[in-house]
């Protein structure tokens, strides 16, 4: 098949960052926002920035939500981004609680610096370290410096699926996730220079 | 590496180092007149430094952690000049984006946010009418929005907000406004030094101090810096979040690389993998 990433814009920050990232990367990439035609998709980026409760209403209004579980069903390699990330778990306590994709086990919650660590803040944005967990294609080995910006993050989520950690204070947290053809990064590899380059580019290759 | 609970709240760590979380940027700022670069010195005369896009793609390869672009004429014609400047510099810079000057409305802001922008700075539009930064906020997230103080000290007013581009005081106390734009959901402050913004001759601690001690959201100087050690002595502080480098950049004195060198040999932390080496 050849090589045509679906980007999905579906009205929540910012996508064509990602966009340009994979222009730059020579990556053949779209942005699509409608359900029809996903099969000339070789695989699919959903970012994202924002409200939990809002991305997920944004998705259903666009019909994309059955789109992105049957490309994924049907083994098409999908990459959450940030939000996008996020709502590939179970569920978020965003807003009074919020039903996600369910694609991924795990529950989204607020970020909380440890006791005695108040000077800490959230959200968390800023160049921060990830310390990985496994070494794989997509990540640098042993870690990185990358950009997040968010106030939730992963929990729950099974020991062998999470490929890196971040950082807050001596709090740490889900940086990013791998589960079959699913990847997750809680930061931005389009807005952390040639190293989340890279991490896009691992993961492009990946799904060769 | 502490046991794995599965509950944020009760998960422990024992790292042998606990960084400062997140690193400390070293930020270049571009102020813009159409699509070049332009130093002023106390905005008395403006020099042209030469091409935004290529200054950016520069000190981008040269590592920096964001890029900060400032348009000092802010006409309704630098307004599509910005937007295609953002656009090319995010075809190939890879960082974070903010964009400031003459930004008036909610409008304004969701231009260069389509552009590619990642956060907006305002001045004169906020200490116009305060909502503004509520509104953009409340749309884009706190984070988004930096409040851009252009300080200068006036003997019978201490520390007193200006605006257009450092020209116009206000009568306005910098406290007080800083106080008042994070009530309204400013995410971000960035101070300029306007005595000391384009002179290189170093940099004004003390304003920085204050600064960080009224507000509890990152706060990044900028205005003043001539050399590394001028840069050090201002991220050393202890609750400034980054430092803007404008002039020192274009006039080729230090280089991003020297600054993250000289902070990583004095134990400032910012991030190690800086530059681009290929």
């Amino acid at each position: 098949m050849i090589e045509h990433v679906g980007v999905i814009d579906y009205g929540a920050g910012n996508v064509t960052n990602v966009s340009r990232a994979l222009d730059f990367l020579g990556v053949n990439n779209e942005l699509v926002s409608s359900p029809e035609k996903w099969g000339r998709f070789s695989a699919l980026i959903l970012p994202g920035v924002g409200s939990f409760v809002y991305g997920m209403e944004e998705l259903r209004e666009r019909r994309l939500t059955s789109a992105i579980i049957e490309a994924t069903e049907f083994g098409t390699p999908l990459l959450g981004i940030c939000l996008g990330m996020q709502l590939l778990f179970d569920f978020s306590e965003e807003g009074g609680g919020a039903e996600g994709l369910g694609l991924i086990p795990g529950v989204v919650r607020q970020l909380e610096p440890s006791p005695g660590e108040s000077e800490i803040r959230v959200p968390h944005v800023g160049w921060s370290r990830i310390a990985s967990v496994a070494t794989d294609a997509v990540l640098p080995q042993g870690g990185g410096a990358f950009y997040f910006s968010h106030s939730f993050a992963a929990d729950g989520v099974p020991e062998d699926i999470v490929t890196s950690h971040g950082f807050l204070g001596s709090r740490r947290f889900v940086a990013s996730v791998a589960s079959k053809r699913l990847t997750g990064l809680q930061f931005h590899p389009e807005k952390s220079s040639h190293t989340g380059l890279g991490v896009l580019k691992g993961w492009v290759q990946s799904c060769r | 590496m502490g046991e794995e609970s599965g509950r944020l709240g009760v998960e422990a760590c024992r790292l042998a180092v606990i960084e400062p979380v997140p690193y400390k940027r070293i930020i270049a700022r571009l102020d813009i007149k159409g699509s070049n670069v332009i130093k002023g010195i106390q905005m008395d005369g403006l020099r042209v430094i030469g091409p935004a896009g290529e200054i950016a793609r520069r000190y981008y390869h040269d590592g920096v952690d964001e890029i900060v672009i400032i348009d000092t004429v802010a006409s309704l014609y630098g307004r599509d000049a910005m937007v295609d400047l953002i656009k090319d510099i995010t075809s190939e810079c890879f960082v974070p984006i903010t964009v400031g000057g003459g930004i008036r409305s909610v409008e304004d802001a969701d231009a260069l946010f389509r552009a590619g922008a990642d956060k907006v700075a305002i001045n004169t539009g906020a200490i116009a009418r305060p909502g503004l930064i509520s509104d953009i906020a409340q749309k884009y997230g706190a984070q988004a929005v930096v409040v851009h103080v252009e300080a200068k000290m006036t003997p019978d007013r201490g520390w007193e907000c200006y605006t257009e581009a450092g020209r116009e005081p206000t009568g306005i106390p910098v406290d007080a406004w800083m106080h008042k734009a994070q009530a309204s959901g400013a995410g971000e402050f960035l101070i300029t030094n306007v005595d000391r913004d384009g002179t290189r001759r170093g940099v004004d601690r003390e304003l920085l101090k204050k600064c960080c001690s009224i507000v509890s959201v990152p706060v990044v100087a900028s205005s003043g810096v001539g050399s590394v050690e001028d840069a050090l002595q201002i991220l050393e502080l202890a609750n400034v979040a980054g430092l803007a480098i404008g002039a020192a950049f274009h006039y080729n004195n230090l280089t991003p690389t020297a600054v993250r060198e000289g902070a990583l040999l004095r134990g400032v932390p910012v991030r190690a993998d800086g530059g681009i080496y290929d």
